[in-house]
C-alpha cells in the first residue's frame, strides 16, 4: 500500500500463530520533543558507520491553496536554492563533498528532505537543516529558473491514469489533484505565494526530525537541541483539507474516457484514513486480491492454467493508504477494444466472492508473509527505516507505529478481510473509470470524456 | 537496415504508403548493454543568477573537516569452497529476520560470441521463467508464497541470480535456485516474450540520445574485433534460439565458475549441510577459456556524428582506454578522475550552456575512460573542446592538492554508504571476488584511497590520459553539426542514428591460414579470368541493362519493368515500373519508382511523382548493392587487401561450386560467391544480415563485348523471389548528362 507505514509492504507477509506470537516490531523508535515543538525520532542501526538524517514537515499537495497547486514543489526546490548560510546548491554539494546524498520529495500529505551521510558527519547535515527551516531565501529569479523543471515533474507525476481515477473518486478532497500539482498554477506563483506557504508550514512545531544510523540518542538530542533549538515555535498550521471531506459514497460512479495506447479498468473505493484500525485488514485483502501471481484478481485475469483464455494482460489491486481517507485501487490492464467490461465484471466478482464465501487459511498466511517481507526489506537500510518513521508521524501522528503494525497485521484474522471487503468494496459504491484500447482502424477519435450514471 | 536489395529498396517506396506499426511501448535500458558504465551527464543547468545575496557574508556554514581514512568493519563472513568448486560465503548480519541468497555465475556480456549477441543476457532472463519441475507461473507462486522475490540479471562480467525473503523461509531459497540454475527449460514461448522485451529495448534506444552516443562511442573506441564495440541490434536479437540459450548455458554455468553468498540472520555453521545438499550435486564441468579481444588501437582522432533530425541538444561522447580494476594505478586514477568530474561540472555551473562529467569502467580488462557531455546544438563544438581542454589540463598537470583531499573526503565517505545491509555487503563480495580481490580489499578500500598522493596522481593521470588520440561522438542534428565541425577543419564520419552499429553474423568467422588464403584467392583469379579477365572488366566504365519480370509485391506476384544504369565507381540508377493488371473498375496502374545514387549524395521518386533525398541509412543499402554488382564483384576480390575467407564446397542445381566469402567494408557484411567448379562462373551469391538470407542466383549467360554476363537473375528472401529476364545489356553506353543528379 503506497505510503502506509506498511506501505511498501504492498509485498508482505504474515505468520498464523495467533496465540503469544512473540513481537515483530522491527526497531526501537527513541523520541523527543523539543520546547519548540520540533519532534525528534531516532533509532540506532550499526551495520554501517552511516546515519540517515530526515526531515519531514506536515505539509503536502493537499494543503496547497487553490489555484496555487505546484507550491509545495517550488518551495521544495527553493530549499536547495540557498538560505541565510548556505550559498545556492551548496547543502548538495557540500554533503556530496564528503560522501553523503540527499533527495527531497512532494506527497499528498507530506514533503520530506532526506540526507544520508558517513554518520561522523550527523552534525553538519542537521546544522543544513536547521538553517533553511526558517531562513530559506525566497528569490525571484531562483523561482523563475525552478519553475519549469517543476512543470516538468508534475506532468510525469500526472501521467499516470491512476491520477483520473482519483478526480473521480474524490469530489471535495484536495487528493482528487494528486500530488502532481497544475503545471497552470505553477506560472500563476508568485515568489510572496512560495514565502507564505514557507512560513505557514515550514516551522519546527509542524516537522519531526528523525535520525537513524551509527549513532547514539544523546548525540542525536544534543545536536537537535545545538542547532534546532533556538528556532521560535510558530503558529499553528492551516488545515484547508480538514473541511473538505468527501460525504459517504452510495451509489456507484461510471466513466469511459479517451482511448490510450492500452485498455484500463480501473474501480476505486474509499477506505478509511491511515490511522484507522480497519486499514490493516484492507492491506491484508488489497494482497490477497491483487498482489502475486496466485492473487484472486491477477489468476482471474491471466488465467495461467491454460484453461480458460486470459480475461486481460494483466490486474492487481492497490491501497492508496494516506493521512486522510484513500482509495482501494483496483486495476485491469487489456487489448481487445471490446474487453472493458469482461475485465469489469471478472474483478468485481473476484472482490464479490471474498465478501459474500470468505478466504482460506493459506490466503491469509500467503497475504501475511508479503506484507511482513515487503516492509521488513524496506527498512533494511538507515534510509529506509527513517522514511519508515518520517511517513508514519504523518499518517498516524505516531512515529513508532510504523515499526509495530506488523504486530497489527498479525493479528489480522479471515473474517476481519471477508467483514472490511464486504464493507468498504461493495459493486454499489465503487467508482469505475474505463481507458479503452486504441484501436487501430479507428484512430483516436477525440471525443470528450463521456459519464455513465 | 542494409538487407534490402537495390530492387527491394525502391518497392519499399512503395510499401512505405502503407500504414505503419504503432510505437513500441518504452522499456529501461538493461546493463551490460554498452551504456551501464558511462556516467550520465546532468541535466542542462538553468541560465546563471546574477544576484548573489551571499556576497561579502562570512558567517556560511563550512564543510567541516573530512574524517581521516578509516579501515571498514565488515560483518563476520565465512567462506569455504564445495568439492563441486562453488565458493561459498556467509554474512551474518542478525538486524533483520531476512536472508538474501546471491548466486553469481563467472560469465556475462565480455564472453558473448559476435554471433550471438545478448545470448547472456537472454539466459539469465530465462533462468526465471521456468524449470523443468515449475513454469514460469509456477516459479512465481512458489516465491510469493512466502512473500519473496526472485530475479536475475547480466552483467558485462557476471550472470546474477538473487533471492531475498524472511529468514525462517530460507528454505524457499535453497529449493528454487539451484533448481534454476541446473535446470532451465528455456520455453519457447517464453524465450519468444524474452526476445520481443529486448528488440523494444534496442528500439527504444534510437529515442534515448545519451544511449546512442554511449553505444557509439564505445564501437568507435574498440570497432568490430572486440566485444565492446558490438551493440545489439533488432537482428542480433532476432537471430537468438532456444538452442543457443542450451548451449551458452551447458558452457558456462558450471559451480567452479561460480560463487554463492548468502546473507543476513542466518548460522553459517548450521547452513552448511543445506548449502551441500541443495548445491553439491550441481557438477563440476570443464568451462571454456575466458575469450581475448583484439585491441584495433587508436592513432590520432576519430569523430562520428550520428544524426538525430530535429535534435535540440547534442549528446558529446569523448572516449579512449581506460585502465584494469586491478591496475596498481586504479586509485590515483579514481582521484584524478573525481576531480577532473569536478571541473568539468564548474563548467557546466559556469554557465557555459552545457553538462559534463567523466568516469572510467572498473572490469577485468581495461574498459573505457569516457567524458560525457550534453549541449544544446549550437555550443556542440564548444563544449567538446572545452571538455578537452581540460582532459588535456589533467594529463598534464594532474590534480590539485585541495582536488586531491575533497576526492578521498567524498569517495572515502561514499563507500560506508555501499555496506549497509547484509545484501549490500553480500553484493561487495561478489564483485570482490569476480575481481580476484580478497576480502580486505572491501574493509581497506578507504585506507587506499587515502594513500594516493598528488604526485601518483598526477603520474597516473599522465599516463593514462592521451590528448592526442581519442574518439568523439556526438548524437544531434546533423545540419546544426557538421558546419560546426567543417568550420574548425575537424574531419569525421557521419551515421544516421538508426544504423546498426554491428554487423549481424550467422556464425564466427573462421581463423585463415595461409594455404586456404591462397586457395581461395585461385577461386577468385579463375573466376575473374572467366568472367573475361582482369584487363577487360577493369576498363569497363559503364553497363546498362533493361531487364522483365516478376516481383513480390504487397503479396501478390506483379510484372515488373527493371531498367538499371551504373557508372563506376560510385553512380547507378535504377527505374522500376511495376504493372498492376485492371481488376473489376480499376484501371491498369504503372507505378514508376526512382532510385539513384551519385557519389554521397542519393534520391528517390516515388510513384506520385515525390522526390526526396536519401538518409545515409538508405544511401548505404544502395552503396552496398553497388559494390556487390555482380559485373565488378570480381575485380573488388581480387584486388590484394580483399578480407577473403574460404568456405565448404556446395552444390548449387546439381552443379558443386567452391565457396569464398568476401568480407565487406559495409558493417563487414560477408557476401559469398559461389564459383562453379566447371565453368568458374559466379552462378550464386549470398549474404546474411538481420537472421534473414539473401540470394542471387545467375543463369542464361551471354557474351557482351568479351564480357560473360547472366542474362537471368533471381533474387530470394524471406521465402520470396523476384525473377527478372534481362534483355538488352550494354558496355559503355551513351550515359545522360543528367542521369544521377536528383530531378
Amino acid at each position: 500500500m503506497r505510503r502506509s507505514p506498511l506501505l511498501l509492504v504492498f509485498f508482505s507477509i504474515g505468520a498464523t500463530a495467533a496465540t503469544a506470537a512473540p513481537s515483530k516490531q522491527l526497531a526501537t523508535i527513541e523520541t523527543v520533543e523539543l520546547a519548540n515543538g520540533l519532534r525528534v525520532a531516532f533509532a540506532r542501526v550499526d551495520s554501517a558507520p552511516v546515519v540517515s538524517v530526515q526531515l519531514w514537515y506536515h505539509v503536502g499537495a493537499k494543503d496547497e491553496p487553490s489555484g496555487k497547486k505546484g507550491v509545495a514543489r517550488l518551495v521544495e526546490h527553493s530549499m536547495f536554492k540557498g538560505s541565510e548560510h548556505v550559498r545556492a546548491d551548496s547543502h548538495a554539494q557540500m554533503l556530496a563533498a564528503r560522501g553523503g546524498y540527499v533527495h527531497a520529495t512532494v506527497d499528498e500529505d507530506s514533503t520530506h528532505y532526506i540526507d544520508t551521510v558517513p554518520a561522523e558527519y550527523m552534525d553538519f547535515a542537521m546544522e543544513l537543516e536547521a538553517d533553511r527551516m526558517r531562513r530559506m531565501l525566497v528569490r525571484k529569479p531562483a523561482i523563475d529558473n525552478e519553475r519549469e523543471l517543476v512543470k516538468d515533474e508534475m506532468r510525469q507525476v500526472n501521467a499516470s491514469p491512476f491520477l483520473r481515477l482519483h478526480a473521480a473518486v474524490f469530489t471535495k478532497h484536495p487528493y482528487a489533484s494528486g500530488a502532481g500539482g497544475n503545471p497552470a498554477d505553477v506560472d500563476k506563483v508568485t515568489a510572496e505565494d512560495v514565502k507564505a506557504f514557507y512560513d505557514a508550514y515550514y516551522q519546527p512545531n509542524d516537522a519531526l526530525l528523525v535520525v537513524v544510523g551509527k549513532t547514539s540518542f544523546d548525540r542525536v538530542k544534543a545536536a537537535a537541541e545545538k542547532y534546532f533549538g533556538s528556532i521560535a515555535k510558530g503558529a499553528q498550521p492551516p488545515r484547508p483539507s480538514a473541511d473538505a471531506r468527501d460525504p459517504e459514497q452510495t451509489a456507484k460512479r461510471r466513466e469511459v474516457v479517451d482511448p490510450a495506447g492500452v485498455g484500463i479498468v480501473m474501480i476505486g473505493w474509499h477506505i478509511p484514513a491511515a490511522r484507522e484500525k480497519d486499514i490493516y485488514a484492507l492491506q491484508v485483502a488489497s494482497m490477497v486480491l491483487g498482489v502475486g501471481e496466485g492473487s484472486r484478481i491477477k489468476a482471474r485475469l491471466k488465467a495461467p492454467d491454460g484453461k480458460k483464455p486470459p480475461v486481460a494482460l494483466d490486474g492487481g489491486v492497490q491501497g492508496v493508504v494516506v493521512e486522510d481517507p484513500g482509495v482501494m485501487i483496483a486495476v485491469g490492464v487489456f487489448r481487445e477494444p471490446t474487453g472493458g467490461d469482461a475485465v469489469e465484471a471478472a474483478m468485481l466478482d473476484e472482490i464479490n466472492k471474498v465478501a459474500t464465501k470468505g478466504i482460506d487459511a493459506a490466503e491469509l498466511r500467503r497475504a501475511k508473509e508479503q506484507i511482513e517481507s515487503g516492509f521488513t526489506f524496506s527498512v533494511d537500510r538507515a534510509q529506509g527505516l527513517a522514511e519508515a518513521v518520517g511517513r508514519s508521524w504523518i499518517l498516524t501522528g505516531d512515529p513508532s507505529r510504523g515499526v509495530r503494525d506488523l504486530d497489527e497485521i498479525d493479528k489480522v484474522s479471515a473474517a476481519d478481510v471477508q467483514r472490511v471487503v464486504k464493507q468498504y468494496l461493495s459493486a454499489d459504491r465503487a467508482t469505475t473509470l474505463v481507458v479503452p484500447p486504441i484501436m487501430p482502424t479507428k484512430p483516436n477519435p477525440n471525443k470528450p470524456a463521456k459519464k455513465e450514471p | 537496415m542494409m538487407r534490402r536489395s537495390y530492387f527491394a529498396l525502391a518497392l519499399a517506396v512503395v510499401a512505405a504508403c502503407g500504414p505503419k506499426p504503432p510505437p513500441e511501448p518504452p522499456v529501461p535500458v538493461l546493463p551490460g548493454d554498452g551504456d551501464s558504465n558511462v556516467a550520465k551527464p546532468p541535466p542542462l543547468p538553468p541560465k546563471a543568477e546574477v544576484d548573489d545575496p551571499w556576497a561579502g557574508k562570512t558567517d556560511l556554514v563550512a564543510v567541516p573537516p573530512a574524517a581521516a581514512p578509516a579501515k571498514l568493519d565488515l560483518p563476520t563472513i565465512d567462506h569455504w569452497k564445495l568439492g563441486n568448486g562453488l565458493d561459498v560465503f556467509v554474512v551474518e548480519n542478525k538486524r533483520l529476520p531476512i536472508a538474501s541468497m546471491q548466486l553469481a555465475v563467472k560469465v556475462g556480456r565480455y564472453a558473448e560470441p559476435r554471433a550471438r549477441l545478448g545470448v547472456a543476457e537472454a539466459t539469465a532472463d530465462m533462468l526465471v521463467k521456468g524449470t523443468k519441475k515449475h513454469d514460469a507461473s509456477g516459479l512465481a507462486r512458489a516465491i510469493d508464497n512466502v512473500g519473496g522475490t526472485i530475479s536475475a540479471d547480466s552483467t558485462f562480467e557476471a550472470t546474477l541470480l538473487s533471492c531475498n525473503v524472511l529468514a525462517r523461509d530460507l528454505r524457499a531459497c535453497f529449493d528454487l535456485v539451484p533448481e534454476m540454475v541446473t535446470q532451465p527449460s528455456f520455453a519457447e514461448d517464453e524465450l519468444k516474450k524474452i526476445k520481443d522485451r529486448m528488440r523494444q529495448e534496442v528500439l527504444q534506444r534510437l529515442d534515448d540520445n545519451g544511449a546512442l552516443a554511449s553505444n557509439n562511442a564505445q564501437n568507435l573506441l574498440w570497432g568490430g574485433e572486440h566485444v565492446r564495440g558490438w551493440i545489439n541490434s533488432v537482428a542480433s536479437v532476432s537471430l537468438l534460439s532456444r538452442d543457443d540459450l542450451v548451449a551458452w548455458h551447458k558452457a558456462w554455468y558450471a559451480p567452479n565458475n561460480a560463487l554463492l553468498v548468502i546473507a543476513g540472520d542466518v548460522d553459517a555453521k548450521k547452513l552448511k549441510p543445506e548449502i551441500e545438499r541443495a548445491f553439491g550435486s550441481w557438477r563440476k564441468s570443464a568451462v571454456p577459456p575466458t575469450p581475448s579481444y583484439r585491441e584495433g588501437g587508436l592513432s590520432g582522432t576519430r569523430i562520428r556524428i550520428v544524426d538525430k533530425p530535429g535534435a535540440t541538444q547534442t549528446q558529446i561522447r569523448i572516449a579512449q582506454y581506460g585502465i584494469r580494476h586491478d591496475d596498481a594505478r586504479f586509485f590515483d586514477a579514481l582521484i584524478w578522475n573525481h576531480a577532473l568530474a569536478a571541473r568539468l561540472g564548474k563548467l557546466g555551473r559556469a554557465g557555459k550552456a552545457f553538462a559534463a562529467t567523466s568516469s572510467f569502467d572498473r572490469n577485468l580488462d581495461r574498459g573505457s575512460f569516457v567524458a560525457s557531455a550534453v549541449a544544446r546544438n549550437a555550443h556542440a563544438l564548444v563544449a567538446t573542446k572545452l571538455v578537452l581542454d581540460e582532459i588535456a589540463k589533467m594529463q598534464k598537470e594532474g590534480p590539485s592538492d585541495d582536488e586531491l583531499h575533497a576526492a578521498v573526503a567524498s569517495l572515502g565517505g561514499a563507500y560506508a554508504l555501499r555496506f549497509q545491509s547484509a545484501a549490500d555487503v553480500g553484493s561487495a563480495i561478489v564483485g570482490a571476488d569476480l575481481h580476484g580481490f580478497g576480502i580486505n580489499y572491501l574493509s581497506t578500500y578507504g585506507l587506499a584511497v587515502g594513500k594516493v598522493t598528488v604526485e601518483s596522481a598526477k603520474t597516473a593521470a599522465a599516463e593514462i590520459l592521451d590528448p592526442k588520440n581519442y574518439v568523439v561522438v556526438m548524437v544531434g542534428d546533423a545540419k546544426d553539426l557538421e558546419p560546426q565541425l567543417k568550420k574548425e577543419g575537424w574531419r569525421y564520419e557521419l551515421r544516421s542514428f538508426g544504423e546498426p552499429l554491428t554487423p549481424t553474423v550467422e556464425a564466427p568467422p573462421p581463423t585463415v591460414d595461409a594455404k586456404q588464403a591462397a586457395a581461395a584467392r585461385k577461386v577468385i583469379d579463375d573466376a575473374l579470368a572467366a568472367k573475361g579477365g582482369k584487363a577487360k572488366l577493369a576498363a569497363v566504365k559503364a553497363w546498362r541493362s533493361v531487364a522483365s519480370g516478376q516481383a513480390p509485391i504487397s503479396g501478390t506476384m506483379l510484372p515488373v519493368d527493371v531498367e538499371k544504369l551504373v557508372v563506376a565507381p560510385d553512380k547507378m540508377r535504377i527505374d522500376a515500373t511495376i504493372n498492376v493488371p485492371a481488376q473489376g473498375s480499376r484501371p491498369a496502374q504503372h507505378l514508376k519508382v526512382v532510385v539513384g545514387l551519385d557519389g554521397s549524395s542519393g534520391w528517390n521518386t516515388d510513384p506520385t511523382g515525390a522526390t526526396k533525398t536519401l538518409d545515409a541509412q538508405e544511401r548505404a543499402a544502395i552503396a552496398f548493392e553497388l559494390w556487390r554488382d555482380p559485373e565488378t564483384v570480381l575485380l573488388t576480390a581480387a584486388a590484394p587487401n580483399a578480407r577473403l575467407v574460404p568456405r565448404a564446397d556446395e552444390t548449387v542445381d546439381g552443379a558443386a561450386c567452391s565457396v569464398v566469402e568476401i568480407v565487406s567494408p559495409f558493417n563487414d557484411i560477408g557476401v559469398q560467391l559461389f564459383v562453379d567448379k566447371k565453368t568458374k562462373l559466379v552462378v550464386r551469391m549470398s549474404y546474411a544480415e538481420g537472421g534473414q538470407r539473401e540470394v542471387d542466383d545467375f543463369a542464361d549467360w551471354k557474351d557482351v563485348k568479351g564480357v560473360k554476363v547472366a542474362m537471368k537473375r533471381t533474387t530470394s528472401h524471406g521465402g520470396q523471389s523476384t525473377t527478372l529476364q534481362i534483355s538488352s545489356f550494354e558496355i559503355d553506353p551513351q550515359v545522360p548528362a543528367k542521369a544521377f543528379a536528383k530531378p
